[in-house]
């Protein structure tokens, strides 16, 4: 079996489900174990705890599951943001 | 929160030498918002909703009843209901947190509602918790730190009718 990816879409107090502020993939190795990664503003996903916060009760975020496609449109979004290619 | 606390003699809040979350953590937690959904420093800020927290401590028996009297008289103190999170069907954690706000103030503060045993759970697993959060556990470990989790969780007896309550919003 082959590494497994879930996606989600992180909305916090000052976003929403259709715009959402981040974007979130936790993926199972096929080997064992998992690694949790956000989408930062460096333009690179890097390790992040903030799912296993929210496992724990944390409700700072909200975690929507969502599509590989719908997550890489977030990371577009990003990257056009941090870079000043648009107004998003 | 002593005034809702004085209502009711069979439960009572617990941990109050803790109820203000340490500077390091904040620190922490703005500079994850920061890095992951490109906020400001202050925006940062604003969105933590739990530097102030409370946890109040039921008897099993009394638990589902308990919380939600004590959700009506924090209504009845004025305090907003802005979100609340039932955890008692997770795996890593057992027990209710709730995000609370002070209309006057716009003072936001946390109100966990926990049995001794799940208070127990939750302080007896902190240090992996904080350990898991560090970035600095490899593989085999993060699997030791979820398991050893998972496991006290799962020692939780669970009130009768506590996992019914529900989420909001």
């Amino acid at each position: 079996m082959a590494d497994t990816v879930t996606y989600y879409a992180v909305v916090d107090d000052l976003s929403s489900r259709e715009r959402p502020a981040g974007v979130f993939r936790r993926t199972y190795f096929e080997s064992g174990g998992r690694r949790d990664e956000a989408f930062t503003r460096n333009l690179m996903w890097e390790h992040s705890a903030s799912l296993v916060s929210a496992e724990r009760g944390d409700l700072q975020n909200d975690f929507i599951e969502i599509t590989e496609d719908e997550a890489n449109q977030i990371v577009a979004r990003i990257r056009a943001k941090v870079t000043g290619t648009s107004n998003a | 929160m002593h005034a809702v606390e004085s209502q009711d003699p069979d439960r009572h809040l617990v941990g109050l030498d803790d109820r203000l979350k340490g500077r390091d953590r904040i620190k922490e937690k703005v500079y994850d918002t920061v890095q992951e959904r490109d906020r400001s420093p202050e925006d940062a800020v604003s969105l933590i909703p739990d530097t102030i927290r409370y946890t109040f401590q039921y008897r099993e028996s009394r638990y589902t009843q308990g919380v939600w009297a004590d959700i009506a008289r924090l209504k009845e103190q004025g305090f907003e209901l802005q979100k609340l999170k039932d955890s008692w069907s997770e795996e890593q954690y057992k027990g209710i947190n709730s995000q609370w706000i002070e209309p006057d103030t716009g003072q936001r503060f946390e109100v966990q509602f926990h049995t001794r045993i799940s208070f127990e759970a939750k302080q007896l697993t902190h240090d992996a918790y904080k350990r898991l959060r560090s970035h600095q556990a490899d593989k085999f470990e993060e699997l030791v730190l979820e398991a050893f989790q998972e496991k006290v969780a799962s020692d939780v007896p669970r009130p009768p009718g506590a996992a019914d309550i529900p989420d909001y919003p």
